[in-house]
């Protein structure tokens, strides 16, 4: 390289500039945010919080440990999510929108064995065997989903552009949303009610028995994850598909397989999320995936895709962002209807670290073809 | 290169029958789907040839033609071995068939001993009764492995009849589906050019195609499948072989003429076509405003469409309040728009700051980045303003659109003298069309030798 090319410096446009506002903006509005908090908590009457805020309250420890382990709870599903995301983003390099359909069917399928279950009266006499019917048939169910999704709409479409894929996978969430309206009628559905001991106000250690179980299962399951991919051949060979499909080949992995493998662990991983949804919120609707699969696919880019730790711990801190921000952020700013904010919070966190950071929080694992 | 050699007829038992059983749980799977998804109970109402067939039963039925064709539908390579089709076809297509038929009469018979209602919402007597044609269950299940492996059979044989015949079925079929679907539109269009008493020759004053109808149609689909086809197409490859000068005097004239249709047309056409119309236009600017945006700029822009544009400016103008007769104000809730009277939508600091940041490519975004980062810049403006949600004005749908508050006398200063202009200068009206019309069908033949259909006044 020349010393003319290595010292050039490219001209700052406009539109370097305004994303240097953006980024000091957002950094200045969290840290005023947070210092009105701090100054809200110490004292509600004093003049930096009241300056900022005037009904400003204090906020009970009780309620900020209520909010984080919301959070985490939350996000702990969306890492779960985000992992069939990044999974299929680093073996087959583009983001399958469906995913968070699997992750409803998966909740839609758990709705109706646990309904099932609840008639016949065992949810209500033993509940954790019928729980584990119920997860087993939702993870049969959206392994199934993924599995097919696979074959039918993405492996003809395999060597096209890149494009291709991503605009069929909008269409095949579509499909997916619909064939469930109707074939299972629109609007919500209910699980059945849970016994005494996960309710809201029976606390285990201190927190939401049923947020526990959430975060127990959601950590069990990334273990079996790091597990399998890790520690087992199945697990190897897909991390040689991620690498490179082709030298892959020329070691003896059956690639198709090896793709087949990893939707199916995405699907398994959004089925064990639909359940845990379930269990946590009580409903289901054919719209269900929608969100959650948007949030998880950025909680995968902010944790930095293709890295299934990032993914978990992407979801965990975007789940915990817009379960705290609203609080402990946009509450002392005195921005109106802040509770309901909770979704632009969790965007506005994808773009602060697309801006900051865009190989997300712990770097992307990406193929030599992406790195290229 | 070697020319593709043709071998006889292989037997109609030599089958690639793992194919054929595939093809054959396809049909059985997707005929059991779509009538779980409740289509033959919805779409019975739609009559497409009265009192034959509907769009319900039309849903289940063309699944074993196309699904027995599809399984010995074969691609050959030049200079490979290709087989002369015969009887094997038409017994895989059979075979294909029944499948679909023992796959409806299963499901038949669940329907019948079995109560799944919770949680298949279709699942129930209804259906039942429309599969068994409100007979018995054995008479429909007979009838059901009997129409499915006929039609079959009927796919089968499109392999083996003369390409011109089958371009010709396929054509009259299409066309007689295409004509009954578009029932209404056809209504509303004949409405606007007096042509009513065709509209009543050709379809049942209750819906669907009256069977005289549906025979003109197909004779005519058939017709120009033999006759007009080749024409359009030596047309067509005319236009193809116009070069430089001439090839943009025939754009420019086929631009005039359309140009022309879609300011003449919508005079004629009724209400419920010009909706349509004015929908697919409104479909058409965003199409064409996604596809430069990708074509040019190479980013497929998720957010454009259904945020960006379409949403926040049918929000702005729905709201807008046309002061003075300016039809464009201001956002009231994007308060860096100002509020201004009169400022443009493209002004608007939402949109700049999503086309900035959306062609803003790090140098460590990949190609596929800046569409995700789209899509959620349309999530992320969906939320950023409370006022879209929860303002006076209402959470979804924005019914105040104040279509009345444009002055009445500056719109119809301008449509008078066009009106006038296409109704006069290009003796269009319908008015006029109608009376010459009306008194040409009555006029008799003058007994003093004039002119025929001649206008007496």
């Amino acid at each position: 390289m020349t010393p003319s090319i290595r010292n050039r410096v490219a001209p700052r446009t406009g539109v370097d500039w305004f994303l240097t506002f953006l980024r000091v903006t957002l950094i200045s509005v969290v840290v005023v945010g947070l210092l009105a908090f701090i100054g809200q908590q110490i004292d509600p009457n004093n003049f930096f919080a009241s300056a900022v805020n005037k009904d400003a309250t204090r906020l009970s420890w009780e309620a900020i440990k209520d909010l984080v382990v919301s959070g985490l709870s939350q996000g702990a599903m969306y890492g779960l999510i985000a992992l069939g995301y990044s999974m299929v983003y680093g073996v087959l390099g583009f983001i399958n929108f469906a995913h968070g359909e699997v992750f409803m069917v998966g909740a839609m399928t758990g709705m109706i064995t646990s309904n099932k279950l609840a008639d016949g009266g065992l949810w209500e006499s033993n509940f954790v065997a019928a729980i584990l019917i119920a997860v087993i048939v939702s993870v049969v169910c959206s392994t199934t989903t993924a599995v097919v999704m696979e074959r039918v709409a993405y492996r003809p479409l395999r060597g096209a552009p890149r494009l291709i894929p991503l605009i069929t996978s909008i269409g095949v969430s579509f499909f997916i949303q619909y064939t469930s309206a109707l074939l299972l009628g629109p609007g919500a559905k209910s699980y059945p009610r849970l016994p005494d001991w996960l309710r809201d106000d029976v606390p285990v250690l201190g927190i939401e028995a049923k947020k526990l179980v959430v975060l127990v299962v959601a950590a069990l399951a990334m273990g079996t994850l790091w597990y399998l991919v890790e520690r087992t051949k199945t697990g190897k060979a897909m991390r040689a598909v991620a690498e490179d499909k082709e030298i892959a080949s020329l070691m003896g992995i059956d690639v198709d397989r090896t793709i087949v493998t990893t939707f199916a662990v995405g699907g398994a991983m959004a089925g064990v999320a639909g359940i845990l949804w379930g269990i946590l919120f009580g409903s289901v609707t054919e719209f269900t995936g929608f969100l959650p699969g948007i949030k998880a696919f950025s909680a995968a880019v902010v944790g930095g895709i293709g890295n299934l730790g990032g993914a978990m711990a992407g979801g965990l801190t975007l789940g915990g962002s817009e379960s705290l921000a609203p609080q402990l952020v946009l509450e002392p700013l005195g921005v109106p209807g802040h509770t309901q904010l909770k979704d632009a919070v969790a965007f506005l966190v994808l773009i602060f670290v697309l801006l900051v950071r865009p190989t997300g929080l712990f770097g992307e694992r990406l193929s030599s073809e992406d790195r290229a | 290169m070697t020319a593709t050699k043709v071998i006889t007829t292989r037997s109609p038992l030599d089958q690639d029958w793992p194919k054929v059983v595939r093809f054959g749980l396809l049909l059985a799977l997707a005929s059991v789907f779509i009538s779980l998804i409740g289509m033959p109970q919805k779409l019975d109402g739609r009559i497409v040839v009265e009192p034959y067939i509907s769009m319900g039963y039309l849903a289940l039925l063309w699944l074993p033609v196309m699904l027995g064709y599809a399984v010995s539908a074969e691609k050959v390579l030049e200079g490979m071995v290709a087989h002369a089709k015969g009887a094997r076809e038409v017994v895989a297509g059979t075979v294909v068939g029944l499948f679909g038929g023992a796959g409806l009469a299963l499901l038949i018979w669940g329907l019948d001993t079995r109560d799944l209602s919770d949680p298949l919402v279709n699942w129930g007597d209804n259906l039942l009764e429309l599969l068994v044609f409100d007979e018995s269950v054995v008479y429909g299940v007979m009838v059901w492995l009997a129409i499915s492996a006929g039609l079959g059979f009927v796919g089968g044989l499109l392999h083996v009849a003369p390409k011109a015949v089958t371009r010709a079925v396929i054509a009259a079929v299409i066309a007689v589906f295409l004509t009954a679907a578009l029932e209404s539109a056809l209504d509303d269009i004949s409405e606007g050019f007096r042509l009513e008493w065709l509209f009543e020759w050709l379809f049942e004053r209750r819906g669907g195609l009256r069977p005289r109808g549906a025979v003109v149609i197909m004779v005519a689909a058939t017709a120009y499948s033999l006759l007009g086809r080749t024409r359009t197409a030596a047309v067509k490859a005319r236009y193809d072989r116009l070069e430089n000068d001439d090839r943009k005097v025939a754009n420019a004239g086929l631009l005039i003429a359309a140009a022309a249709a879609t300011i003449i047309l919508p005079l004629f056409l009724g209400k419920l076509t010009n909706e349509l119309l004015a929908n697919v236009g409104l479909f058409l600017l965003l199409a064409l405003g996604l596809n430069i945006v990708v074509g040019l700029a190479g980013i497929l822009d998720l957010g454009y469409c259904g945020r960006w544009l379409h949403h926040c400016d049918s929000h702005f103008s729905a709201v807008a309040r046309p002061f003075t007769g300016v039809a464009v104000a201001g956002c009231p809730y994007h308060r860096g728009c100002g509020g201004s009277r009169g400022r443009s939508v493209h002004r608007c600091p939402g949109h700049t700051d999503a086309g900035g940041l959306s062609r803003y490519r790090h140098p460590r975004l990949r190609r596929d980045h800046p569409p995700h980062r789209s899509f959620r810049l349309g999530e992320w403006a969906d939320r950023r303003c409370p006022g879209h949600h929860r303002h006076p004005w209402g959470t979804n749908l924005q019914d105040e659109y104040p279509r009345n508050r444009f002055p009445r006398s500056r719109t119809r200063s301008w449509r008078r003298p066009a009106r006038r202009l296409l109704s006069r200068g290009l003796l269009l009206r319908r008015r006029h069309l109608h009376q010459l019309a009306s008194r040409a069908l009555s006029s008799r033949p003058r007994l003093d030798g004039g002119p025929r259909g001649r206008i007496s006044r």
